[in-house]
């Protein structure tokens, strides 16, 4: 047993307690502000077209902590990671805050070339970088390659959906209908692998617990 | 199961089951041996109402992987090509 083959096992063990699906539906909520904001903005103002969404987020984070409770942690039981793992999360949480600065610099830099008619369609190529760097990030921190697609997925959209604005096929250049597509595969997928970890696993908390051989 | 041990922290018996594919008598007495060997300590305790009982392997029970895989690599090695 190589230390490859444990370093296997400890991926295994992570994304079994952490990847059944419902953070997806999270990511998907997120996804889904940049559908709606843009469509919002013009009635409430770029600020609060964003921040109406903080309680969503907070309800569905607050919602899947239940669900996992209730229904994840009867059927795949209950992980302490390592310190190997618990380094690797902090490290993550550090980098995914220095990248959102970084990606707050880049953001404001193509609204100024934005509002001073450079040309070049910053906006899509910076949203594309952020999430395509974003995402890319979250999976290799956290051993997840779908997240990877799901950047994708999201900056090639997002080009996408400036070339159907520019030819006038769509609004806001394009977001409700890239960030509402995905959203809909992310929250799709995420549900999908919910749905077959509740069918695969019945809840086994009906089991002898080892405790009872303590003598 | 020791493998699994040893990449965590802890785990609980219902997530031994689902990862190793024994069966809940032979889990316990897997456990049970163990304990006595002292390589892995269960930790009684309640997660809201219900008990639940958290499974850690010991610095014994490290030390003594750690030792079963050194062996393993040197029986690997030692075979002829």
């Amino acid at each position: 047993m190589t230390s490859d083959d444990l370093k296997a096992a400890e991926r295994r063990v992570f994304r079994t307690a952490v990847d059944h699906g419902l953070w997806d539906v999270f990511v998907a909520s997120v996804v889904a502000m940049w559908a709606i904001a843009p469509l919002l903005s013009e009635t409430m103002g770029d600020f609060w077209s964003s921040a109406i969404f903080l309680p969503v987020w907070g309800g569905v984070y607050l919602a899947i902590r239940v669900i996992r409770e209730r229904v994840v942690v009867p059927r795949v039981g209950l992980v302490q990671f390592g310190s190997y793992r618990r380094k690797r999360l902090r490290r993550f949480v550090v980098v995914m805050l220095a990248f959102n600065v970084v990606a707050l610099v880049l953001g404001t830099i193509a609204a100024i070339a934005v509002q001073r008619e450079v040309g070049v369609p910053f906006i899509p190529i910076v949203f594309a970088l952020i999430v395509l760097v974003g995402f890319s990030l979250a999976a290799y921190f956290l051993n997840i390659p779908r997240l990877f697609l799901y950047g994708v997925l999201l900056a090639v959209g997002s080009m996408i959906g400036e070339w159907l604005f520019r030819r006038g096929y769509v609004s806001h250049h394009g977001y409700p209908v890239v960030g509402g597509v995905g959203a809909g595969v992310i929250a799709a997928v995420g549900l999908i692998k919910f749905a077959l970890l509740v069918r695969s696993h019945g809840p086994v908390g009906d089991g002898p617990s080892p405790a009872a051989h303590d003598g | 199961m020791l493998t699994l041990l040893y990449v965590v922290e802890a785990v609980d018996a219902t997530f031994l089951v689902g990862q190793t594919g024994l069966t809940w008598g032979n889990l316990s007495t897997h456990l049970s041996k163990l304990e006595e060997s002292g390589y892995v300590a269960l930790e009684k305790g309640f997660r809201g109402k219900k008990p639940c009982t958290m499974i850690r392997l010991t610095s014994e029970g490290r030390t003594a992987f750690r030792q079963y895989r050194a062996n393993i690599q040197q029986v690997l090695a030692d075979l002829p090509e």
